[in-house]
């Protein structure tokens, strides 16, 4: 009797230990991180290319620093430089900047290298002074950094 | 004896739990899946590419492709889109060119994919040497069956 009791336990305890395994894997392979790397790309490529074509002249201080925020690299470089002079411009044009993502796809992660490329399809509409509003299609080709404040926009292609 | 017993309970408790929390098994595999996904893009790429693609001297062959890669709704609206080519070719003397600039998978289930594909296109009238490019942005949705990915949906962005 008391075998076969220490016979049972053995086993609940190497059961246990395999449903501890499996329940370990389920969040921690490398597949699965990947594959949580992949979404957190791709929402966040999608807020950002959102963000880089929202701009409204009534508070365009705030907005061109939001797109600074949300880059980095040579782009930060860029909007840095001409920061100033894009504000400038947008308060003379009254330009009213609203951006709709309408479709997006990761397709490159590179989880060592800390890159990403995102394939982002964006409607942008455009007003600017009392003209009509203007709406844009445009193809994007994404390319973001893993940085210390999370992935961020390095470079952005249209896609012409 | 109780010892035993209590290993027992304690065990049994435990696996339960590890069992309730486990996360789901991953649904998306898109890019994890390295060999699916590029299995998956170089044949949607063609399938776009050929379905496409029109030479008004070779009308049976863009037909011929479009039929074997093309299924159900996907024919539908592919048929919508192309009737006004069709209609102009001959008298234009139409060639049209699609290239796929870019295009990445968005979701990979098992034998399911939905892709984002950027396309290019160039058409040449060579009645009258007019030259237009256009471009376009494609929703597609494949399916596998065996090796072979066919386009189910098609939805221009």
């Amino acid at each position: 009797m008391n075998r076969v009791l220490a016979v049972v336990a053995l086993l609940a305890v190497l059961g246990a230990g395999w449903a501890g395994w499996n329940w370990w894997q389920s969040d921690h392979s490398d597949d699965v991180t990947y594959g949580q790397t992949r979404d957190l790309v791709l929402a966040t490529a999608s807020d950002q290319i959102k963000t880089l074509n929202t701009v409204d002249y009534r508070k365009a201080e705030d907005d061109l620093t939001q797109w600074q925020r949300v880059t980095t690299g040579n782009l930060l470089n860029q909007l840095t430089n001409q920061h100033d002079s894009d504000v400038n411009a947008t308060k003379q044009q009254k330009t009213v900047s609203t951006a709709k993502i309408v479709d997006a796809a990761v397709d490159t992660v590179d989880t060592r290298a800390g890159t990403a490329t995102v394939l982002v399809a964006v409607e942008v509409t455009i007003r600017q002074a009392d003209g009509q509003p203007s709406v844009r299609k445009s193809r994007v080709d994404a390319v973001l950094s893993r940085t210390e404040d999370g992935w961020k926009t390095g470079t952005v292609q249209v896609i012409e | 004896m109780r010892a035993a017993a209590a290993v027992i309970v304690v065990a049994i408790a435990a696996a339960v739990w590890f069992w309730v929390d486990q996360a789901p098994p991953m649904a998306n595999t898109a890019l994890v899946d390295t060999a699916t996904t590029s299995q998956v893009k170089d044949q949607v790429r063609k399938a776009v590419e050929n379905s496409f693609s029109y030479d008004y001297t070779d009308t049976a062959r863009t037909e011929k492709a479009a039929r074997s890669v093309l299924v159900g709704d996907a024919m539908r609206q592919y048929e919508q889109l192309f009737e006004q080519v069709r209609t102009q070719a001959a008298a234009q003397k139409l060639v049209l060119v699609s290239t796929v600039r870019a295009i990445a998978v968005r979701e990979l289930h098992t034998d399911d994919a939905t892709l984002l594909v950027f396309v290019d296109q160039q058409a040449v009238r060579t009645g009258d040497n007019g030259n237009t490019s256009t471009s376009a942005q494609l929703r597609v949705v494949a399916h596998r069956t065996g090796d072979t990915w066919r386009v189910t949906g098609l939805t221009v962005l």
